[in-house]
């Protein structure tokens, strides 16, 4: 049969698996949990509780370090000094038109990283009130876009099973859309924060264990892919479908 | 009762209260309240100036966009915290993917986990937990920190300096040459 060739000797160790090997496990504290830890938000018991555990935790304990950088109070600097005075008047304010910025981003003036990002959180913006429509109850979707400027085809469907799955997703398959130059698939944690994404040329994204690692249970995701032409526009995309692992008792 | 006595929360409320036409003092508030912490954080973490003003702009972009998805079930400070430590970590690890950095500085091929049989499967787990137990039995607390900051949160070496305020010669890199060593000479010698 055709075996994938192994190389001789010793396996080397892989990025995934350091990566995979050094992340929380299931005893331990969700992130927002180590943050309101940071925070001082914790009554005394849990964040005894909390620090014993990360002592012999490397995961929780890095986490920790990372959000009390945040509450503790920063060093001035003239670094820090410039930076802000570099910042412009609340960046990100909704403008009222912004529920419907096209999904593809705009040809302009500004620098092309500022324009990766805000067509990354133009997608974020749809993809948030996609999920509102789900919550709402009433029709899925990305309602209020331009359809006739950005989705030119239709939906795509999944062909792998979401919704509430015994473990974590090791491939994402859909249905192929005629004329796509690639696949964008995202997957969205609680608040709609991305967790992990992909651009991938087939229709199927095989997840790193990194990515699947980053995947905790019963907490809800949610799943998006969409079609792209070589510009980079939308041809088509899918509904927001929900993810879910429950192992098994 | 003037703007700048409200609560963070408060201001999240009345924010939404107004809706679409939100209430622009609010959100001015809150972010000249929180600017400098998401800023100095962001420093901290990235080192560079100029992606740390874009970072900054990304996260409040963010949390504008996404006030209603807060449920007011911690302070809203906190909240802001996940929004930033989010955009963050996403962009470190984008970063890390498209410049392919890997263990070796080579490009290690991921298993593609639906087509690998039961046994290599079994395999690859059996190797997990040898792995776990390796880092929790021979790294020192900083290392294993250090290398969860880099491999994991995709931060950058500089960055877990600051944050962890390492004052030695190498700083972060020489605690990840150290447990790399340890667990390549543990780990790869144990296996099979
Ligand atoms: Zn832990």
């Amino acid at each position: 049969m055709n075996e994938i060739p192994r190389s001789p000797g010793k396996p080397r160790l892989s990025i995934d698996e350091l990566d995979a090997a050094l992340r929380a496990g299931d005893g331990c504290p969700a992130t927002a949990r180590l943050a309101a830890a940071a925070a001082g938000e914790l009554a005394a018991d849990e964040l005894r509780a909390l620090e014993a555990h990360a002592a012999g935790c490397a995961a929780c304990a890095a986490e920790l370090e990372l959000a009390r950088g945040f509450f503790e109070p920063a060093a001035a600097s003239a670094e820090l000094d410039e930076l802000l005075a570099r910042l412009p008047a609340r960046p990100g304010a909704p403008a009222p038109s912004a529920r419907i910025l096209p999904m593809r981003s705009r040809p302009g003036a500004r620098p092309a990283r500022r324009v990766a990002w805000a067509a990354a959180a133009s997608v974020l913006l749809a993809v948030a009130l996609g999920v509102v429509a789900l919550r709402d109850g009433s029709a899925p979707g990305l309602p209020d876009r331009p359809l006739d400027d950005v989705v030119r085809g239709g939906r795509i469907d999944w062909t792998t099973a979401l919704g509430t799955l015994p473990a974590a997703p090791g491939r994402l398959a859909w249905g192929a859309v005629a004329g796509a130059d690639r696949y964008r698939v995202e997957i969205f944690g609680v608040d709609a924060l991305p967790i992990a994404a992909a651009e991938v040329e087939r229709a199927e994204w095989t997840l790193a264990p990194g990515d699947r690692g980053r995947l905790e249970t019963h907490v809800t995701y949610r799943v998006r892919v969409v079609a792209l032409d070589p510009s980079g526009a939308e041809l088509a995309a899918s509904d927001v479908a929900e993810l879910r692992i429950e192992p098994p008792r | 009762m003037a703007i700048d006595e409200l609560e963070d929360e408060e201001l999240v409320r009345r924010a939404l209260a107004a809706g679409r036409g939100a209430d622009e003092a609010c959100l001015d508030q809150l972010f000249a309240r929180h600017r400098a912490r998401v800023a100095g954080w962001c420093l901290r973490i990235c080192g560079d100036r100029e992606e740390a003003a874009d970072l900054v702009q990304e996260v409040f972009l963010r949390v504008f966009e996404r006030l209603a998805s807060f449920r007011f079930e911690s302070r809203f400070s906190t909240w802001l915290y996940l929004v930033t430590r989010s955009v963050a970590i996403n962009r470190g690890i984008a970063e890390r993917r498209r410049r392919g950095l890997s263990l070796d500085d080579e490009q290690v091929p991921e298993p593609a986990a639906d087509e690998t049989p039961v046994d290599e499967r079994l395999a690859v787990e059996q190797r997990g937990s040898q792995l776990r137990t390796a880092i929790a039995e021979t790294l020192d607390p900083t290392e294993a920190r250090v290398l969860y900051l880099h491999y994991v949160d995709g931060l950058t070496l500089p960055g877990i300096d600051r944050l962890l305020g390492l004052t030695n010669k190498s700083g972060s890199k020489a605690y990840i040459v150290s447990a790399k060593r340890k667990l390549r000479r543990r780990f790869e010698g144990a296996d099979r």
